[in-house]
């Protein structure tokens, strides 16, 4: 049984800043694990904050994404698609996700490591030639991580503004209306649609050449499907990383005795972006809910069959039960089982390019510009709000 | 595939990354236990679910071979 009767307002009252995470949340996780939560759209659900609750609210087949409707409890005006890969549960998920998931394993992705670096060598040169200051965010964050979505997928890098609004505008709690989002949703599936379209006159050797070819030759899935697939792929693929890379940047120019380390000692690279991403909170908060199809219990009681859960993986990487020390960024952290890609079957399809691209960006920003610095005092940076990600609006940084 | 045919199932847990993706899809074969997948069995009847998780691990972690021929059947 539950704990509590009390039911908690979110988002929490109060704000927080930069990369901190709301002490409500860790209040939550040592004191109430099994939360009640109200959301701003489709009503209550329960909220999870430890590594063990959210790890089987990710990854246990009891939860289904399937089950979601409009009642079910969220922060967006919108409601994720059916259709999406994120919103479908075993074996209709798994139809999709393998269409392209060799496209993604560490292999393959490994073999783009020197493309990634050419990249990243010509963005940091247009740095160089401009002179400091800069701005991370739109000189590299970017610019990089668009460049790389826009060629696996087959998009065109001149189109950017238009679909990194679009993006922006679905991806936003509370920063426009619903209407605005639905009308952003339309185009950006309109304009899919027309990249699918070419791709049925010619041929294209890319993801969503792919895509096509496992619609129209192996009916393997649905015209809607593979418009949203590729929204998604599209809107995943920028958003996520460009954010994080900014955010790890800060968080490492913040920290000077990481970064000394890190400059002492690149190899610690890898571990130092899992560090990354285990301290930095992407999400503002709670992600998406599932919904349990049968009663399952939790550490803080029993869910209940029908009932909606929402997990904070932001503050489950946080959780002492599971990190030593867990508010210290360590980037020499060996055992770091955080769950920043999730866990489960929607464990993060583009976590292993995302880690690439957080490695070589990180690591030839240092080699580059050993001397890389805050151009301005780390108060004045200015945040994005009123999305589902955080990040830096802008990043000066000088060397 | 004959109903006689068996599949042998083997983890490389060196490359296993405790993503939990083969145990989400195929929770029957798989479970993740302290970050390193787990297998319940080492031999089973084909399964094309079993197939889907093997092809889906993203650190090519996971075989499938004929338990006879030790041919590899998955992944592709
Ligand atoms: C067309 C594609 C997508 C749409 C329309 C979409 C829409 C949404 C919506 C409506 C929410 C809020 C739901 C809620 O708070 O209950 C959300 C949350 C979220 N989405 Fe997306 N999403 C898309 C793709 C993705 C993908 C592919 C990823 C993974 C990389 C992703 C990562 C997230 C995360 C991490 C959150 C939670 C943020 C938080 O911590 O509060 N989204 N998305
Ligand atoms: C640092 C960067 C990234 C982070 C932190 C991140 C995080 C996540 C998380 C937490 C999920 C699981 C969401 C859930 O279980 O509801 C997810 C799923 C996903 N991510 Fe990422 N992601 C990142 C980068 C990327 C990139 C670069 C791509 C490019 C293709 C991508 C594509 C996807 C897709 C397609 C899914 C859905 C997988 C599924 O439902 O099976 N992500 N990501
Ligand atoms: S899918 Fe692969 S990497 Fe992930 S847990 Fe299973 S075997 Fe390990």
């Amino acid at each position: 049984m539950t704990n509590s009767d009390r039911v908690h307002t979110y988002p929490f009252e109060g704000q927080v800043s930069g990369l901190d995470i709301h002490p409500k949340f860790t209040e939550l996780r040592e004191t109430e694990p099994l939360a009640r939560v109200k959301l701003p759209y489709g009503g209550e659900g329960w909220l999870v904050t430890r590594h063990e609750d959210v790890k089987t609210a990710n990854s246990d087949p009891r939860f289904s994404r399937a089950s979601i409707g409009e009642d079910t409890p969220r922060t967006t005006p919108l409601a994720r698609r059916g259709d999406a890969i994120l919103s479908l549960d075993p074996p209709e998920h798994t139809r999709l996700r393998r269409l392209v998931s060799k496209a993604f394993t560490a292999r393959r992705i490994g073999q783009m490591q020197s493309w990634l670096e050419e990249v990243v060598a010509g963005l940091l040169d247009d740095m160089a030639r401009k002179g400091p200051p800069c701005d991370l965010t739109k000189d590299l964050a970017e610019p990089f991580t668009i460049t790389v979505i826009c060629r696996l997928l087959g998009v065109p890098y001149e189109d950017r503004e238009k679909f990194q609004h679009w993006s922006a505008v679905i991806m936003s709690t509370t920063a426009y209306t619903r209407e605005e989002a639905v009308e952003a949703d339309a185009s950006i599936r309109g304009y899919l649609a027309q990249l699918v379209a070419a791709r049925r006159t010619e041929p294209h050797d890319d993801l969503l050449g792919v895509l096509v070819a496992a619609r129209d030759e192996d009916d393997r899935l649905s015209e809607d499907e593979l418009i949203t697939f590729g929204v998604t792929l599209l809107v995943a693929g920028h958003e996520t990383s460009a954010h994080q890379l900014g955010n790890m940047v800060y968080a490492l120019l913040t920290h000077p005795d990481q970064l000394a380390l890190l400059r002492e000692r690149p190899e610690l690279l890898p571990r130092a972006v899992e560090e990354l991403l285990r301290y930095v909170p992407l999400g503002n908060g709670i992600g998406n809910a599932r919904v349990a199809t049968e009663d399952v219990e939790l550490s803080g009681g029993t869910v209940r069959a029908g009932e909606g859960v929402l997990a904070a993986a932001v503050n489950a990487n946080r959780d002492p039960r599971v990190f030593a020390d867990p508010d210290r960024l360590d980037i020499t952290r060996e055992k770091n089982p955080h769950l920043a890609f999730g866990h489960g079957a929607h464990f993060c399809l583009g976590a292993q390019l995302a880690r690439m691209e957080l490695q070589v960006a990180i690591g030839s920003l240092l080699e580059r510009f050993p001397d890389v610095r805050l151009a301005v005092p780390a108060e004045d940076v200015v945040w994005k709000s009123g999305g589902l990600f955080r990040g830096p609006q802008q990043l000066p940084i000088a060397w | 595939m004959t109903d006689t045919t068996r599949w042998r199932l083997e983890a490389d847990h060196h490359s296993c990354a405790g993503t939990g993706i083969c145990a989400g899809i195929a929770p029957d074969h798989f479970q993740v236990v302290d970050g390193r997948t787990v297998l319940s069995a080492a031999e089973t009847h084909p399964d094309e679910t079993l197939r889907d998780a093997v092809e889906s691990c993203p650190m090519e972690a996971l075989r499938i071979l004929d338990a006879d021929s030790g041919e590899v059947l998955a992944p592709s």
